[in-house]
């Protein structure tokens, strides 16, 4: 099980968001950090084929990401996404478990099964507008999982939870690392440090640094600054 | 195919459970009846007075238009009548002579040799309007030969009504679809939720086919709800008798050999490929702009220009203005001269305009369909 | 002292530093605004497309009494509701962009930035109808009370309609359903005017109608007014 993506680009007139990215991904988490404008979301839309690369390729073992099998096995939450506000939690579920090819029954039981994994059981029924930000967010990290993605990009997703909720999704980000491709962007720095296998950085559109973080290497927040801070004086 | 019948009730619901569909579905429906009855009301100077003048047409159904008929007609006139009158027993003679001159006081003096003349001066005086070809001009005439006078005048209000009023149902379509459909695709990028289905297995082809049936349903059955509506107000008024008329006691200048009969199953059948050409364009526009005021924005512009009249004159353009879906249904389809020149054949515009309207659907399917595999997630 | 002396001195001595310069700045008085100076600043921050929408109806009615005034009448009623949506959509745009809380807590409240915009599209509306009225009554032959209702009818019962709505739906949602509500009047309008529905009522009905219509949108605005007081929409902190 491999995500290659060789020489990824975007470039939108005179500005290049992404710039021929190379990475080979294997099983594990990825933490992906970088400043606002470096180009997270736009490498993430590009890994999930909502947006067409200028260059590059981006394959799941032998599958291009424009295909069907390159979706069946992907799973998203985007940084900022809308619902319908009259469909129920689990209407919203079913639907989106419909379109990732999971037939009616089996869709039941895992929108089931994921309600209960992010503690929404009592609001399945409920429309989403009467949802809170949390809430929502949840509903979000539900429905990225409901195929059992082996390529799982999320953006931001820890974004609007509480301290609570936040480390029941870093446990359950370390599981799903140790069989499936895992790529999470965020600002949050803990977040990283303490599910992330491998540390990638971006700026200005590059992968500036990629690696593996543990606790002996020090505080990685320090490290990312001083590592902006290296890029600078060169 | 599996796929598609999980998809499509979802769609179907997302577009159900807009209030506007609703409130607007609910005015329309209103306008319709309204504009329907006060048609009826006008035509008939009262509906209180319907029955009756039914009866009077009903006794005059079967007798050709000839000296005989005319002579009763205005044996029967008061002395001081400036006017033709709905109430009076002959009425539908006094119409279709009215009709035939377009002067509102021969009916005094009228008589069977004027009376077919007057029609063939207007026939002519029609295609001359139309500044029509040499061969469009031996189309006509040779249409024209098998029409036989005097024409019989058989009772056929139903159908009439139906035809004439027809352009009514035909604009509020145009708004009524563009305001329910506009959301189809317009919806998931406003609401962001477009970013969660691209990236699903069945996305970016069969959501898309969904989509399109979901929306075909509800325009559909808001097109056979505006056309049942004057069918039923007509039917009801003025029964379903006298399929078999002769187009020209409603259009006296049509040189077309067709009962009122099959004009009315024609208009019916052009609407109905209007209304589906309505949706398929609405939704290629929620698709192309991903904004639903767009989309209403441009339906509303189509309903007003097909408020305005482009001169004959203007060949070329005129045509293709005529045959736009807003300007195009009703009686006036039948006595529009001008050709559709196809593959050596020549169509008229009511044979042309569903052909012309079916190709122009698929082509916007076509283009919708590839605009929505292109769809990217930018800019947000 | 002259300007050239002030100008020596400044050359022969350097200036002190200041000090206590932020002190100095606070106590400043912070400097009072008329209320006409305010509400013509606010001119600038109204949209083009207010301006285009009444200048667009403006000319096409100018057009329509030239060369199909059988059409004038129809065509500029119907296109009066958007006029009033761009009003509406004026007093809402707090709403729509999310500044809503921004304005409320600067120092103009957002009641007085509202009632200078909407002062500036009350004459802006006000001319163009009452250009309007007239027109009708020269090129289609209408009494003043029949213009005056093909005129204001439209355009206050679409101002009702999406003040209305703008209260009770939040964001960009608000947008479309007004344009919607615009599209469903204009559409009527449309749709009707060649059949025989009753246009033409007795004048008295007519201009009942008409007030009502007038005093409607007059608490409209108000309540417009009083909800800008304070910031309402408390989900927008958790949507």
């Amino acid at each position: 099980m491999e995500l290659r993506i060789n020489q990824l680009k975007k470039q939108y007139k005179n500005r290049t968001v992404v710039d021929n990215v190379s990475l080979c991904l294997s099983p594990g988490v990825y933490g992906l950090l970088g400043a606002n404008g470096a180009g997270k979301t736009t490498l993430m839309r590009m890994l999930c084929g909502i947006l067409q690369p200028s260059g590059g390729t981006v394959r799941f073992d032998r599958y291009d990401v424009t295909t069907e099998e390159y979706r069946s096995v992907l799973g998203y939450l985007p940084q900022d996404f809308g619902y319908y506000p009259d469909f129920t939690g689990m209407d919203f579920l079913l639907y989106l478990s419909a379109l990732k090819g999971l037939d009616r029954t089996q869709a039941k039981r895992r929108a089931a099964e994921l309600f209960q994994l992010v503690s929404l059981e009592e609001q399945a029924n409920r429309k989403i507008k009467t949802y809170s930000g949390g809430m929502k967010q949840r509903l979000g990290i539900a429905q990225a999982l409901l195929n059992r993605p082996k390529l799982l990009v999320l953006d931001e997703p820890t974004a609007g939870l509480d301290p609570k909720e936040r480390v029941r999704f870093r446990e359950l980000i370390a599981a799903l690392g140790k069989e499936n491709i895992v790529l999470l962007s965020t600002h949050i720095v803990s977040d990283i440090e303490h599910i992330a296998d491998i540390v990638l950085m971006m700026k200005d559109g590059r992968i500036i640094y990629n690696g593996a973080w543990d606790d002996s290497r020090g505080d990685l927040e320090a490290f990312y600054l001083s590592q902006f801070e290296e890029e600078e004086t060169q | 195919m599996n796929v598609l019948r999980q998809l499509y009730p979802y769609e179907l619901k997302k577009l159900l459970q807009t209030k506007v569909l609703w409130i607007g579905t609910l005015i329309m429906v209103a306008l319709c009846i309204l504009i329907n009855f006060a048609q009826t009301a006008e035509n008939s100077r009262g509906l209180a007075n319907i029955k009756q003048q039914n009866e009077a047409a009903r006794a005059l159904s079967g007798r050709p238009v000839d000296e005989q008929l005319l002579t009763e007609m205005k044996d029967n006139l008061a002395e001081d009548q400036t006017e033709i009158n709905p109430n009076d027993p002959y009425f539908e003679v006094e119409q279709f002579v009215w009709f035939t001159t377009m002067s509102a006081k021969s009916f005094r003096t009228i008589d069977e040799d004027s009376l077919y003349q007057a029609r063939l001066a207007k026939v002519k005086s029609n295609r001359n309007d139309m500044s029509l070809t040499e061969n469009e001009e031996v189309f006509w005439s040779e249409k024209e030969n098998q029409i036989s006078t005097p024409i019989t005048y058989t009772y056929s209000k139903g159908y009439r009504g139906f035809i004439m009023n027809i352009y009514a149902s035909n604009y509020i379509l145009i708004i009524l679809i563009g305001l329910c459909l506009s959301a189809v695709f317009a919806d998931e990028y406003e609401k962001k939720t477009d970013q969660l289905l691209l990236c699903t297995r069945f996305g970016k082809q069969k959501l898309f086919y969904a989509k399109l049936l979901a929306g075909l349903t509800v325009g559909i059955v808001q097109t056979i709800l505006m056309l049942g509506i004057p069918l039923a107000i007509n039917f009801a008024f003025f029964g379903t008798d006298g399929f078999d008329a002769a187009i020209q006691t409603l259009l006296p200048e049509c040189s077309l050999s067709l009962s009122l009969g099959n004009a009315f199953l024609i208009t019916l059948g052009v609407a109905f490929i209007i209304g589906i050409l309505y949706s398929v364009f609405s939704m290629f526009l929620s698709v192309v702009f991903k904004a639903r005021a767009v989309v209403i924005g441009v339906m509303v512009l189509q309903l007003f220009s097909s408020q305005i009249n482009l001169p004959s004159a203007f060949r070329g353009l005129s045509d293709a203005w005529n045959y736009l879906p807003g300007t195009f249904l009703g009686g006036w389809m039948f006595t529009e001269c001008r050709l559709v020149p196809i593959l050596g054949h020549y169509l008229t515009a009511y044979q042309a305009a569903p052909i012309i309207y079916l190709v122009v659907g698929i082509l916007l399917f076509v283009f919708a369909r590839r605009a929505y595999r292109n769809w990217q997630i930018t800019g947000r | 002292m002259n300007q050239r002396e002030k100008s020596w001195l400044q050359q022969a001595f350097a200036a002190p530093p200041p000090q206590r310069r932020e002190v100095f700045l606070r106590k400043l008085p912070t400097p009072a605004i008329r209320s006409t100076t305010f509400v013509f600043t606010q001119i600038r921050y109204i949209r083009r497309t207010v301006w285009a929408a009444s200048t667009l109806v403006f000319a096409a009615a100018l057009l329509c009494a030239y060369m199909m005034p059988e059409h004038l009448v129809g065509l500029t009623s119907a296109l009066l509701p958007f006029v009033a949506v761009t009003a509406v959509s004026e007093s809402t745009r707090s709403e729509v962009c999310g500044m809503s809380e921004l304005e409320t807590a600067s120092r103009f409240s957002r009641k007085s930035l509202l009632f200078a915009r909407l002062t500036i599209l009350g004459i802006l509306h006000g001319i163009l109808l009452a250009f309007l009225i007239p027109l009708f009554g020269r090129f289609a032959m209408l009494s003043l009370v029949q213009s005056g209702t093909q005129v204001l009818i439209p355009y206050l019962l679409t101002t009702i309609l999406c003040l209305h709505v703008s209260r009770h739906v939040a964001g960009r949602e608000t947008s479309y359903l007004c344009t919607t509500v615009a599209a469903l009047i204009s559409g009527s309008i449309l749709i009707q005017w060649d059949t025989p529905l009753p246009l033409w009522w007795a004048d008295a009905p007519m201009l009942l109608i008409v007030l009502a219509l007038a005093v409607l949108t007059v608490l409209e605005y108000r309540k417009q007014l009083t909800n800008s007081e304070e910031f309402l929409w408390n989900y927008e902190l958790t949507n």
